[in-house]
């Protein structure tokens, strides 16, 4: 019997469901999502980690690759947008796709390659066809300059970029995840700050209360010294 | 989002100017007073007002935007699946190749069959097929002539 797996909405191009992608076999199984009109892949938190033990060969056997860059519509005037633009020219809408998973709006986040879009909620990231195609680029210049034949400054530069993109990438949603731990803690203080802060509380709305009149008064008075001027 | 910060920012001075108000000595019977109270409180409040309808119009706006360009990817897909099977597509192949529920994919193989892309036909068995004429002749597009010469 085949299993069932719930297919997730393209984010980018709306209306078509990604298509479930099995690379690998066994506990090594990683599945992802895959949307064959843009070529854009989902990856579920952890994901993107567990890729790298795939050969790029694999994924693009599996998911095929585009050699034209695909300019879904802008979500809110429909012209053909790039997703490496951060707005649309033609109406300004920001460049921001929801999460397939929870619906949320997705943070874009610069790397040293590329742009992701990474759910703050439930981890996720969104590689657009050309990101990923950058991602492996960079990922086989890095294989290559670690051969032990000397390679020139500029393979070696490369190989160092790939290595940074791809640890911020793999890293960046646990970055975000500490963020919200660190932010979740803060804020289990915030009760006790409360129950010791009503006293400092009323003292402050009294004195806000009393600039505010204060405020006012002054306002009044010029008023009233305008119109005695004018005679009204 | 701007335009909801705006708005409470607004909202905060208006609620802010109000308590001075109250808290003033001044009485309402004065021109003047009445004339700080609208600069004050009024105009903020409206601005605030004014600012989060505008946000919640572009919200709507990008929802009714995003709903319209789901069914128009839905449209197109519809018409790619029906060149991979030979012009002929019935709702359950709809749902199944696009995961779209079946009264979804009924629902957008009819809206086409209004708007003139399909014609609707029923087996023997009742079933309904969707012919999509355009799709079904486009092997022959090699054979077009100019309007007058055909």
């Amino acid at each position: 019997m085949p299993e069932l797996s719930t297919r997730y909405p393209c984010p980018v191009c709306l209306g078509v469901m990604m298509d479930r992608v099995r690379l690998g076999e066994g506990e090594a199984e990683l599945e992802i999502d895959h949307c064959t009109r843009c070529g854009g892949v989902w990856f579920d938190a952890g994901e993107v980690e567990r890729l790298r033990a795939f050969p790029s060969a694999e994924l693009w056997d599996r998911i095929g690759r585009q050699h034209e860059e695909h300019l879904p519509p802008c979500h809110l005037c429909h012209a053909p947008l790039s997703r490496h633009a951060a707005k649309c020219q033609a109406c300004g809408w920001k460049n921001l796709i929801d999460c397939p998973v929870c619906d949320e709006v997705m943070d874009r986040k610069d790397m040293v390659l590329v742009t992701l879009d990474v759910c703050r909620n439930c981890r996720g990231v969104w590689f657009d066809h050309f990101e990923l195609d950058i991602l492996w680029e960079t990922a086989s210049v890095a294989a290559a300059a670690n051969e032990p034949e000397p390679r020139g400054a500029a393979a070696n530069g490369a190989s160092l970029a790939g290595d940074i993109a791809l640890n911020t990438m793999f890293y960046a949603p646990d970055v975000a995840g500490r963020a919200v731990m660190g932010a979740a803690h803060a804020a289990s203080h915030i009760p006790d700050a409360l129950a010791a802060a009503p006293d400092a509380a009323v003292h402050l709305a009294s004195a806000a209360g009393e600039a505010a009149g204060g405020v006012f008064d002054i306002i009044s008075g010029i008023l009233e010294a305008l119109f005695e001027m004018f005679d009204w | 989002m701007n335009k909801l910060i705006g708005a409470a920012g607004l909202a905060l001075l208006a609620l802010f100017m109000l308590a001075g108000f109250f808290k003033s000595s001044l009485s309402l019977s004065q021109p003047s007073v009445l004339a700080a109270l609208v600069l004050t409180v009024g105009l903020p409040a409206a601005g605030a007002a004014l600012l989060a309808r505008g946000h919640y119009a572009e919200q709507s706006r990008l929802t009714g935007r995003k709903a319209e360009l789901r069914r128009n990817t839905i449209d197109a897909e519809i018409l790619r699946l029906a060149t991979a099977r030979q012009g002929q597509l019935t709702a359950v192949e709809v749902a199944t190749a696009l995961g779209l529920r079946p009264e979804e994919a009924a629902e957008a193989l009819k809206e086409l069959g209004i708007r003139g892309q399909a014609d609707v036909q029923v087996t023997d068995d009742g079933l309904l097929v969707y012919s999509f004429y355009d799709v079904r002749h486009l092997s022959g597009k090699h054979t077009a002539k100019g309007v007058l010469d055909a």
